[in-house]
């Protein structure tokens, strides 16, 4: 199996809103693939199906041959201990210092005695650089340095894949360059699958083995990073390009502009 | 109107019941890890010490001046010391400790639990396999119930003494007849266990409503405060109403 994660016609709605319409995409094995597209496409709601927080109402969602849309809690708990999330806004345990938060997957998962903790938790530190950090509290942390320690936190327990939301969003040019060089080391040292959501172009194509562009709950086009930038789709071009009206539209669905103007919501 | 809000309040006790149970069934796995209810009943009983010796200290001497005014009229202030410890055993004792309780801890326990499900925190415990119900929410309960008796015998205690210090003390009032009062009237089981009983079902219920409301809140601010006001409405309410079935079924 070369394919890690695998989406099988997936199709889902909040409510009356489709999210996605058959849906169907893969991620390869020990890559870095980049899920790309505008917001409120449902890339978020993608991280959701794989780590069993949402169920899709069709399809199946394989994760190393599992259906996870078909486990019950004891195996999706089991699965999660091989998953490590990064959540956009770190979601860094505030009541813990930075080593707590980066030993508490190891300390609620293994019986390890604290010196091997010790080491292994320091270990993680030392690759996002903050082992000097270790004592400070969440909120004494910058956005940048909250995110790393979120990421050291992730791949505490060495898990086959890293699902990074957002991981650029909000952060200074020095801390995006720091989390594209963390991402990138993280999948070729630790040899894990790194599934990147993002909408910043520049970082998620520096950084990909493999892009997937979604817009419209569908995959629009998908492929190596050089692919991309030479596509001639319009769909492709517009979001790449940034132009701000295109395939997808700059107006969101509303009756005519005169009609609207001429009758008032009272009428 | 009427009819969507009987169905949003029945679904609402629904999810309050199943998170109950959910609750007991991750009881079992902290007991290997009694250290988290250690903590918390330092931050959930502890931390409320204060206002809860301070109030004791309060309603007892209240109790001792009113008692006083009104014993005294009959010649009667030799039964002070039962009065007190009557009104504190049966009633203000676990009542006001229970009210005060939802206020201080109870609230506490919404905003922390609402706020860590607003940033995220117990999603990222669900993603790292930690069940939050057990991991957190589970300790805290246990916390609550264990805390809630300790106190209202602490505001009792504080009380008794608080009546003395204005019945003896102040009004002069024989501190023998003050306290052989209290031993001959005063029954165990029949007073202070039932008031033990009492505070012990008050702490389950404002710990359980305040937990929940956490964990229900909208994960916004104004969701999170308004559940933490809905805590100490809620748990109010419950232990007074609870109050009077208890009282009605112990003292036929």
């Amino acid at each position: 199996m070369n394919n890690l994660i695998e989406l099988n016609r997936v199709w889902f709605a909040f409510g009356e809103r489709p999210v996605c319409e058959d849906l169907s995409l893969s991620v390869p094995r020990g890559k870095v693939s980049v899920i790309m597209g505008p917001s409120g496409c449902g890339k978020s709601t993608l991280l959701n199906f794989i780590g069993g927080r949402l169920k899709p109402q069709a399809g199946e969602v394989l994760v190393d041959g599992v259906d996870v849309s078909r486990l019950n809690r004891q195996g999706l708990y089991k699965l999660r201990k091989s998953m490590g999330m990064l959540f956009q806004n770190s979601a860094l345990l505030t009541d813990l210092s930075v080593f707590d938060n980066v030993a508490f997957p190891v300390r609620e998962h293994t019986e390890l005695d604290e010196r091997l903790i010790r080491h292994l938790t320091l270990f993680k530190l030392q690759m996002v650089g903050l082992r000097g950090a270790r004592d400070l509290k969440p909120a004494q942390l910058s956005g940048g340095m909250a995110r790393r320690v979120a990421l050291a936190r992730a791949i505490a327990l060495d898990p086959m894949l890293v699902m990074y939301d957002e991981p650029f969003t909000g952060l200074d040019p020095i801390s995006k360059g720091v989390i594209v060089k963390l991402i990138r080391e993280i999948g070729d040292a630790l040899g894990m699958t790194s599934l990147v959501v993002t909408h910043d172009v520049a970082e998620g194509m520096s950084i990909a083995d493999r892009v997937i562009l979604l817009g419209e709950g569908r995959v629009i086009s998908h492929g190596s990073a050089a692919e991309m930038q030479a596509s001639r789709d319009p769909k492709v071009r517009q979001f790449i390009d940034g132009q701000p009206d295109g395939p997808v539209a700059y107006h969101y669905p509303a009756k005519n502009y005169l009609a609207d103007l001429a009758g008032g919501d009272a009428a | 109107m009427l009819g969507r809000w009987t169905l949003d309040n029945v679904q609402r006790w629904g999810r309050e019941t199943i998170f109950l149970g959910n609750i007991l069934i991750g009881i079992p796995s902290i007991f290997g890890r009694f250290y988290l209810v250690i903590y918390q009943i330092f931050a959930v009983g502890v931390l409320t010490l204060v206002i809860i010796l301070v109030s004791g200290m309060f309603v007892g001497m209240v109790l001792g001046l009113q008692g006083y005014n009104t014993l005294v009229d009959f010649g009667a202030e030799s039964s002070l010391g039962l009065v007190v410890a009557l009104s504190l055993t049966r009633e203000l004792g676990p009542v006001l400790t229970a009210l005060l309780f939802a206020g201080r801890a109870g609230s506490a326990l919404t905003a922390e639990i609402g706020l860590m499900k607003a940033t995220e925190q117990l999603a990222a415990m669900e993603m790292m396999a930690v069940d939050p119900i057990s991991r957190v929410v589970a300790p805290r309960f246990l916390a609550g119930i264990l805390s809630m008796p300790l106190l209202a015998a602490l505001f009792t205690a504080v009380g008794v003494w608080g009546g003395h210090l204005v019945g003896v003390v102040l009004l002069g009032v024989d501190a023998g007849q003050y306290w052989s009062a209290m031993q001959n009237g005063v029954d165990f089981y029949e007073d202070v266990l039932n008031g033990f009983v009492k505070s012990i079902v008050f702490g389950f219920v404002v710990t359980w409503i305040a937990v929940f409301e956490g964990y229900d809140a909208t994960p916004t601010s104004e969701g999170v405060s308004r559940a933490t006001t809905r805590t100490v409405v809620n748990a109010s309410l419950a232990v007074l109403a609870l109050d009077f079935v208890l009282t009605s079924l112990m003292f036929e």
